[in-house]
C-alpha cells in the first residue's frame, strides 16, 4: 500500500566486484578520497610467522614435495600417509593450493 | 576413565524461530516526524522507532521468493529466520548484501516491505524520515540505488546515512567530542576508523576483509580436514555455534600455542563436541534373563540327548529282533527241507549259509555291544588275532596259503602300527602331565621366577607373530628385502632346471628332470610361496591365549600394566592429543581381556561421533591479527591500527580510547586484553592506553543512531537528504555529518582511464 505502483523493480543487479570496477573506471577520483577500494588495508610489512598446516602449532619445517608446513617429525609421518588430494586441501586453507586453469 | 567435564552436546540446527509480531501503532508512533531507524548490516537487520530503547524488529537480512502452487498462486516472499523452517524456501535464499555493501536491491525492497509492514504502516506513503546505516565508504552506485529505492518506491520525505560503528561509539561515549579509535568488526569485514575533531574521518580508515563469516568458514574447513572420516556433515550453523561459544583470543599466541597440547593444559582446554548419534542395538537383557536363556538352552540340549539315546535304543531293539529271526531261520534249517529253507532264506534276502552266519554274528555283536554299554562294561580288548602263517617261510605254503599269508602280513603290519601309536600317545600324555606337574610345583615354590619365565615366553610368542606379520607385509611390497630374496630363489631354481636338489646323480642325456620324485622337492614351494603360514599362526595364538589366561589368574596387574604402557605411548603423541584430546586410547590388541558391557558399547559408538576442539580455539580468532593464516594478503589488526594512527598525524590520544564494537570479533572473549597487550607494544612508552567494548556490541549501533537523531536535533536536521536534494543533486548525494561517510562531487571521466 505504501509503495509507488509505478516503481520498476526487478532490474539486473551487479555484484560488488563489478560495481567497484565500474565505479573506479567511470570517474576521475581525487587521490586521497576514501573510495571503497582505497580503504583496503595494505599488505603486511612484517615477516610472516609460519604455522603448521595440520595442527596449527608453529612450523619450522616445510615438506619440499608439497610445500606443506609441519610442526614435527611425527606430523610429517602423518603427512606422508595422507591420501592424494588432501595436501592440496590443507594448502587451500591459506590459499597456497595449486589451481589448474 | 577421565571424567568428562568438557563435553558439549551440539544441537542439530538453530532452535525454531519465534515469528515476529506485527505492531499496529504506526499512527501514534509516527507523529511528530519520529524517525525510523534501520540498522542495515549483512548479518542482522534491525529496525524500529527512534524514540524507543530497543529495535522492534531484528532479523537476518535474507529473503526467499518462491512459488508454492499448493499453498498460493503467486510467489511467496519470506524474510528472516523463518526461511530456515521451510526447505523450499531454503533453496532459494538470497541475501541483499555482497560483502558489506548492498547490491541486490530486489532483496532490499523485500526487506523494506517487511519492515514497513511489520511496523504497521497502512497508508499511501511513508511519512517518517529514515535513518539508515551504510557500509564505510560505500560505492556511489550502491548509495544511489538505495536512495532511488527509498525516494521513488516508498516516497520517504528524507534519508540520513551513517556508519553503524560510529553510532555505536556515540551511544557508549555520549558524544563525538572525544577522540577515539573505533574498531568495527562486522560479519564480512573489520574497519579501523579514527574519530577526532568531532567527526568520523573515513579518509584515514582502513578495512581488513575478515569478519565473523571468515572465522566460521575457517573453523568449518579445519574441522573437516582434521576429521576426514567423520560420519556426519557439519553444518555452517553448527560451525557458527562453536565459534560463538568456544573460541577465545590468546593473549600471547606463540606461547599459548606451544603449550596448548601439553598434558596439564589439555584437560582443561580441550572441548569435546558430541554430535547426535544413532544408538547401537544393545543386548538389553538383565542378568536374570541371560541366566534363564542359558538354562533353557541347557535343557534343550538334554532333551536332544535323550531323544538320541532313545533312537539308539530302538535301533538296538530292531537289531535284536532281526537276530531272533535269523537264529530262527538257522534253527529251522534242521526242520525244514531244502527248498522251503531256500525260499525262507530268499525271503530274508540272504544268499547262502555263510551270509546267514555273517549276518547273525554282526547282529550279535551290535546287540552285545549295546548291552555292554548299558551295563558299563568296557568292551574287552580284542584278542590279539593270530597270525599263524606269517612266520612260516614261503616255500612251505600252498598258493591259497600264500594269499592268506599276504593278507595276514598286511593285517599284522596294521595292527602293530596301531599298537605302537597307542603306546606313543600314552607316553606323550605321561610326559605332558609331568611337565604340567613340574610347572605347578615351580609356580608354588618359586613364584617370581615362574612368572618371569611366563612373561618371557609370552613376549617371545608375540614377537614371533609380529615377525611373521612384517614378513608377510614385506613380501607384498616389491622393493623390500624379503621380496628380493624370494625373487632370487625363483631365479636360481629356474637357472638350475633339471638339477636334482637331493643331490642324486644326474641322468645323462635325459631331457626331463625328475623333480618331484622325492617328497622333499616340493618343499621348494614353501620357500617361494607367499602364502600364510596359517597353522603356525594359529598355534602361536593358542599359546598366547594360554599364557594370557595363566597370567590373568596369577598376576592380573601385569597385563593391565602392559595395556597402560601401550596406551600411554599412544596418548603422548602430538597428533593423538590433537585429534582426540584426553580420551583414553583404544588399543587394537589389548593384552588384558576386555568385557564390553552395554555402557562400554554405547561409549564406543558415541566416541565415533565426537570432535575435539583444542588448538582451533585460539587459531580461529587469530586470523584477524594474521590474515596470512587464511591466505589474505593484508596487514593484521595491529599493523592496521598502527598505520591509521600514523596517518592521522600520530595522534596517540586515539589510543587512549580504543572502542571495539560489532557482531564479529568484538564478541570473542579475550580480545580486549590482547589488544591492550599488543598496542602497548607499538605505542610510544608512557602513552595511556585504554581498550573497551561496547555495552551491547550487536544493538548499540541501532541505539546510537536512535539516540543521536533524537538528541542532536540540529545535526540531524542538517543531515537529512530530502527529496529535493535527491532530485537536484542526483541520487548519489550525501549530506555529511559526524557519523557519515565523505562525499565529494566527482565528475565523469572524459579521458580514457590510465591502464
Amino acid at each position: 500500500p505504501f509503495k509507488n505502483p509505478e516503481y520498476k523493480s526487478g532490474r539486473r543487479w551487479k555484484n560488488l566486484k563489478q560495481v567497484v570496477a565500474q565505479e573506479q573506471a567511470a570517474s576521475d577520483w581525487p587521490v586521497d578520497f576514501p573510495a571503497y577500494w582505497a580503504i583496503d588495508a595494505p599488505p603486511s610489512l612484517l615477516p610472516q610467522k609460519k604455522y603448521c598446516d595440520i595442527t596449527g602449532l608453529s612450523a619450522k619445517y616445510t615438506d619440499p614435495k608439497t610445500n606443506v608446513r609441519y610442526h614435527s617429525a611425527e606430523v610429517y609421518q602423518v603427512i606422508r600417509t595422507l591420501p592424494p588430494g588432501a595436501e592440496q586441501q590443507y594448502l587451500a586453507l591459506r590459499n597456497a593450493n595449486v589451481t589448474l586453469k | 576413565m577421565t571424567t568428562k567435564t568438557n563435553v558439549y552436546e551440539i544441537p542439530d540446527g538453530p532452535p525454531d524461530p519465534q515469528p515476529a509480531l506485527p505492531s499496529f501503532d504506526y499512527a501514534e508512533m509516527g507523529q511528530g516526524c519520529n524517525p525510523l531507524v534501520i540498522d542495515n548490516s549483512p548479518g542482522c537487520c534491525r529496525a524500529g522507532w527512534a524514540t524507543e530503547q530497543d529495535p522492534r524488529l531484528e532479523f537476518e537480512s535474507v529473503v526467499a521468493k518462491y512459488r508454492n502452487r499448493k499453498v498460493s498462486a503467486g510467489p511467496i516472499q519470506l524474510v528472516g529466520s523463518s526461511i530456515y523452517s521451510d526447505p523450499m524456501a531454503k533453496s532459494s535464499i538470497r541475501s541483499a548484501f555482497d560483502g558489506d555493501v548492498v547490491t541486490n536491491f530486489d532483496a532490499m525492497e523485500c526487506i523494506l516491505d517487511y519492515i514497513f509492514t511489520m511496523l504497521g504502516c497502512v497508508e499511501d506513503k511513508i511519512d517518517q524520515p529514515i535513518v539508515m546505516t551504510e557500509a564505510v565508504c560505500t560505492p556511489y552506485t550502491s548509495r544511489s540505488n538505495m536512495s532511488e529505492l527509498l525516494f521513488e518506491c516508498y516516497n520517504v520525505p528524507s534519508v540520513t546515512y551513517g556508519i553503524d560503528s560510529a553510532w555505536s561509539y556515540y551511544k557508549n561515549t555520549g558524544t563525538f567530542n572525544t577522540d577515539g579509535l573505533v574498531i568495527g568488526s562486522g560479519t564480512m569485514a573489520t574497519h579501523v576508523i579514527p574519530i577526532y575533531d568531532m567527526r568520523v574521518h573515513t579518509e584515514h580508515c582502513k578495512r581488513i576483509n575478515i569478519g565473523s563469516v571468515s572465522m566460521e568458514e575457517y573453523l568449518l574447513k579445519l574441522l573437516q580436514l582434521k576429521y576426514p572420516t567423520f560420519p556426519m556433515k557439519i553444518t555452517e550453523w553448527q560451525s557458527q555455534n562453536l565459534v560463538q561459544n568456544f573460541t577465545h583470543m590468546a593473549e600471547d599466541y606463540e606461547k599459548e600455542l606451544s603449550s596448548y597440547l601439553a598434558t596439564e593444559n589439555l584437560a582443561q582446554k580441550d572441548i569435546t563436541i558430541q554430535f547426535p548419534f544413532p544408538m547401537p542395538s544393545l543386548d538389553e537383557r538383565t542378568k536374570e534373563e541371560i541366566q534363564q536363556a542359558t538354562e533353557r538352552r541347557r535343557e534343550q540340549a538334554k532333551k536332544m540327548q535323550e531323544m538320541a539315546a532313545k533312537k539308539r535304543q530302538e535301533k538296538v531293539e530292531e537289531r535284536a529282533k532281526e537276530l531272533e529271526e535269523l537264529t530262527a531261520i538257522r534253527d529251522s534249517k534242521d526242520e525244514l527241507d531244502g527248498r522251503s529253507y531256500a525260499m525262507r532264506l530268499a525271503e530274508a534276502g540272504i544268499e547262502d549259509d555263510r551270509d546267514l552266519e555273517e549276518a547273525i554274528s554282526n547282529a550279535q555283536q551290535i546287540v552285545s555291544r549295546a548291552q555292554n554299554k548299558e551295563l558299563g562294561i568296557e568292551p574287552e580288548e580284542k584278542e590279539m588275532p593270530t597270525f599263524l602263517l606269517v612266520n612260516i617261510p614261503d616255500e612251505e605254503l600252498t598258493e591259497e596259503q600264500k594269499q592268506e599269508k599276504r593278507k595276514q602280513v598286511l593285517l599284522k603290519a596294521g595292527y602293530d602300527a596301531r599298537m605302537r601309536a597307542r603306546v606313543e600317545k600314552e607316553k606323550e600324555k605321561v610326559r605332558q602331565d609331568e611337565i604340567a606337574r613340574q610347572d605347578d610345583e615351580r609356580r608354588l615354590n618359586h613364584f617370581d621366577e615362574w612368572l618371569a619365565d611366563l612373561k618371557e615366553k609370552r613376549d617371545k610368542t608375540i614377537s614371533r607373530m609380529e615377525e611373521r606379520r612384517t614378513h608377510r607385509r614385506e613380501l607384498n611390497d616389491r622393493r623390500s628385502h624379503a621380496s628380493q630374496v624370494r625373487m632370487r630363489n625363483i631365479a636360481d631354481l629356474a637357472a638350475n632346471e633339471g638339477a636334482n636338489p637331493t643331490g642324486k646323480r644326474r641322468r645323462r642325456g635325459e631331457q626331463d628332470d625328475d623333480f618331484g620324485a622325492e617328497d622333499d622337492d616340493w618343499n621348494i614351494y614353501r620357500d617361494i610361496s607367499k602364502e600364510d603360514e596359517a597353522e603356525e599362526d594359529e598355534e602361536d595364538e593358542a599359546e598366547l591365549e594360554r599364557y594370557n589366561k595363566q597370567l590373568s589368574l596369577h598376576a592380573p596387574d601385569y597385563l593391565e600394566s602392559l595395556d597402560r604402557a601401550a596406551r600411554g605411548k599412544i596418548e603422548n603423541a602430538t597428533m593423538y592429543r590433537f585429534t582426540e584430546g584426553c580420551e583414553q586410547a583404544i588399543l587394537e590388541k589389548p593384552a588384558a581381556p576386555q568385557k564390553l558391557d552395554n555402557e562400554a558399547i554405547v561409549a564406543r559408538v558415541a566416541r565415533e561421533y565426537q570432535l575435539h576442539l583444542n588448538v582451533e580455539r585460539i587459531r580461529v580468532p587469530e586470523i584477524i591479527f594474521r590474515p596470512g593464516l587464511v591466505g589474505l594478503d593484508q596487514a593484521g589488526l595491529l599493523e592496521t591500527i598502527d598505520g591509521v594512527v600514523r596517518q592521522t598525524g600520530n595522534r596517540v590520544s586515539l589510543l587512549n580510547n580504543v572502542f571495539v564494537t560489532g557482531c564479529g570479533f568484538a564478541q570473542v572473549s579475550g580480545i580486549l586484553e590482547r589488544l591492550k597487550c599488543d598496542i602497548l607494544g607499538i605505542a610510544p612508552t608512557g602513552t595511556p592506553i585504554a581498550v573497551r567494548r561496547a555495552a551491547d556490541p550487536l544493538r548499540d549501533a541501532w541505539r546510537g543512531a536512535a539516540q543521536w537523531c533524537v538528541h542532536e536535533t540540529d545535526a540531524f536536521r542538517a543531515s537529512r537528504i530530502t527529496r529535493q536534494d535527491y532530485l537536484e543533486h542526483g541520487s548519489e548525494y550525501l549530506r555529511e555529518h559526524s557519523a557519515s561517510n565523505r562525499y565529494c562531487q566527482v565528475p565523469a571521466r572524459t579521458s580514457p582511464p590510465p591502464t
